[in-house]
């Protein structure tokens, strides 16, 4: 097998680890995000306003994310 | 009378149970009925010994006073079967005697003495051993182990060492002949059998089903996938199975046998290289094939040495039982140890120049689907693509994919890792397939018709579990277009969430969910790697060359399953071509 891409997934595991989530709360350094599943999770960064779509790269956040449409919960 | 003995009961001393013998008895008569033994009498009705006749070895007309207990032969004596010994000479003309027994006189025993007849006069000698005299013993025939030596008996072996002897006593029937080969081994070259007359042995009973299978080892099959026979080799199988024969392992001990071919030339003009071993492989995640062969000599390793002044590489074909390959030789290595002279020659797929030593990108591209954007980088190239993923809904937006300093084949992967495709090279080097990671889900293999099926020639199986997060949600996204979806295994909570997964061409819901299963599908499940040793006996043939993303239904010895290749290692070597196939299985 390739050895190589054994070796990329056991750096990051599910692949590329690049998240786009809402700001809910800016607090002093971290800012509280929520991803589109509903789950919370605080981030290094307070540049984002409440509201605003953000990318988080390994729990920093990076850069502002465009509003995405949402499409909700698809089953497979 | 004085030297006639007879047999009687009530005389001593005893012989034995019931015998006595009695001396100074005048003859043996009928009336003195002496017994022999228990309940064993002399019953003394003979036509005895009297006067000598002319006729040879014969006595007629007896006195019944001196007879002997056995009756008169009634019939004529064929002298031809007489006793050997002479008619009877006269011992005493005038003596009763002369009758009676030819040893001539016997002196008186002692009755203390059981058996003692005194002195015996001498007889003839020719007569008295009818086997004849004794031949002188031949020196040459004696033990063969000669003298052997006293031993010191405080020595476990009590006879020591052996003296040497002659090699030629040593074993009697000497050198064995030399065998004629042509008879040694009567099964010689096995011809290919027609599974028509396989079983020879003719219709068999019904047998209890219960016990029909007493060896435990052989499994029941499912009939219905026998792909790998041809129509009719499929209805004999059946007939056989359900019918008369009742013998379900049959197909499991099939005989599968071929012949070996293997050709290794230069492309460019066709040269013959002669190699040692060789093998090709590829798996899931590589987009190329690799070539490694051993080749027996220099001038062979010259054939397709590439040159290292313009790096350009040697074109190849290696045909394999009927499969062929195409490769660019990249590198060369002499083997010195052990004075093996080999070469060790490494090669890949031609596709191998769309990557690192081909040329590289820099560019942002226009709206397109996909499919077009590697239609419009492979196109001229001299390589072309088959596009096994999503069809007419997968649309880009302008600017949505824009790379740097990327070679050809990361755009190609790229597109394709965006859903969970990957990208492999056909064997001849020069056709990319972008397909799926999983073309079906694991969770509907077991509905699914498999691209093949292997219940027989399984030579080794090997399991490597692989434990997984059991994932059952993700987040799947695009990054400045598109759309955000929450993929969700069917029939759970998403109470397991995997990592997000963001990518810039994930541009729609159709495009995010396809990503989004493959995501949960690959984690999902907990999964084997399941090594299988297969022959290759060519086009045509079960088991056939099995490919990454192929479907097998596997009818083992001890269950039926169904895995997904992920890669797949054709080895020749002499007389034997393997491939050693990685299926993927999944435990839902």
């Amino acid at each position: 097998m390739n050895i190589w891409k054994q070796f990329e997934r056991l750096q990051k595991p599910g692949g590329q680890d690049l998240r786009v989530a809402e700001v809910i709360t800016v607090y002093d350094t971290e800012t509280l995000v929520e991803d589109a599943g509903g789950q919370q999770y605080r981030a290094l960064g307070t540049d984002h306003a409440a509201g605003q779509m953000v990318f988080i790269r390994d729990g920093a956040i990076i850069g502002q994310a465009p509003s995405l449409t949402n499409a909700g919960i698809v089953y497979v | 009378m004085t030297s006639i003995s007879a047999l009687s009961e009530s005389s001593s001393p005893t012989l034995g149970r019931g015998f006595s013998l009695l001396t100074s008895i005048s003859a043996l008569s009928e009336s003195s009925s002496p017994t022999l033994g228990r309940g064993f009498s002399l019953s003394a009705s003979i036509s005895a010994l009297s006067t000598p006749s002319d006729d040879v070895g014969m006595w007629v007309d007896a006195s019944p006073a001196l007879a002997l207990p056995w009756e008169k032969y009634p019939g004529t004596i064929d002298t031809a079967w007489a006793l050997p010994w002479e008619p009877m000479e006269f011992m005493d003309a005038g003596n009763n005697l002369i009758w009676a027994l030819p040893w001539g006189e016997v002196g008186h025993v002692d009755v203390g003495v059981m058996i003692d007849w005194g002195s015996v006069g001498s007889c003839d000698a020719d007569n008295v051993l009818p086997w004849g005299g004794m031949l002188h013993r031949d020196a040459d025939l004696q033990v063969p182990w000669l003298q052997a030596i006293q031993t010191d008996q405080d020595i476990v072996l009590p006879w020591a060492k052996t003296i040497d002897t002659d090699a030629g006593f040593v074993i009697p029937w000497a050198k064995t002949g030399t065998a004629d080969v042509s008879t040694a081994l009567p099964w010689g070259m096995l011809a290919a059998v027609d599974i028509e007359t396989r079983l020879a042995w003719g219709k068999t009973l019904a047998v209890d089903v219960a016990v029909k299978c007493p060896w435990s080892r052989t499994i029941a099959l499912d009939v219905s996938n026998f792909a790998g026979f041809t129509q009719g080799e499929g209805e004999y199988v059946k007939h056989a199975l359900f019918k008369d024969f009742k013998l379900p392992w049959i197909a499991a001990a099939r005989i599968i046998m071929y012949e070996q071919n293997i050709t290794f030339t230069r492309v460019s003009d066709g040269q013959t290289v002669r190699l040692l071993t060789a093998s090709v492989d590829i798996d899931v995640d590589s987009w190329c094939w690799e070539l490694r062969v051993t080749l027996p000599s220099k001038t062979d390793a010259d054939f397709v040495r590439p040159d290292p002044a313009t790096g350009e590489m040697t074109e190849v074909e290696i045909t394999i039982n009927g499969y062929t390959w195409r490769f660019l030789i990249k590198s060369i290595s002499e083997n010195y140890a052990w004075a093996k002279g080999t070469y060790n020659v490494t090669g890949y797929s031609p596709t191998y120049l769309l990557g690192d030593p081909g040329p590289r990108v820099t560019d942002t591209w226009s709206a397109q689907s996909a499919e077009a954007v590697v239609a419009g980088l492979l196109s001229g190239s001299g390589y072309t693509y088959t596009w096994d993923l999503l069809e007419n809904t997968w649309n880009l937006p302008a600017g949505c994919l824009s790379v740097s300093d990327a070679t050809w084949i990361d755009i190609v992967k790229k597109v394709a890792g965006a859903v969970g495709g990957v990208v492999q090279t056909n064997p001849a080097g020069y056709n990319l397939t972008l397909q799926s990671r999983y073309p079906t889900s694991p969770k509907n293999w077991a509905s699914a018709t498999p691209d093949h099926t292997l219940m027989a020639g399984i030579m080794s199986q090997g399991i490597q579990p692989r434990q997984q997060p059991k994932y059952n949600q993700v987040i799947v996204s695009g990054q400045h277009y598109g759309v955000i979806a929450t993929v969700r295994r069917e029939g759970t909570a998403g109470d397991n969430p995997a990592p997000n997964v963001t990518d810039p061409l994930l541009t729609n819901v159709a495009v995010c969910t396809e990503r989004g299963g493959i995501e949960l599908d690959e984690t999902g499940y907990n999964k084997a790697d399941e090594t299988l040793l297969l022959p290759l006996p060519g086009p045509g043939n079960v088991p056939a060359l099995l490919l990454p993303g192929d479907l097998i239904l596997v009818q083992d010895l001890n269950e039926a399953w169904r895995g997904q290749v992920k890669g797949v290692t054709v080895s020749t070597e002499r007389a034997k071509t393997r491939q050693q196939v990685v299926l993927e299985r999944n435990y839902l």
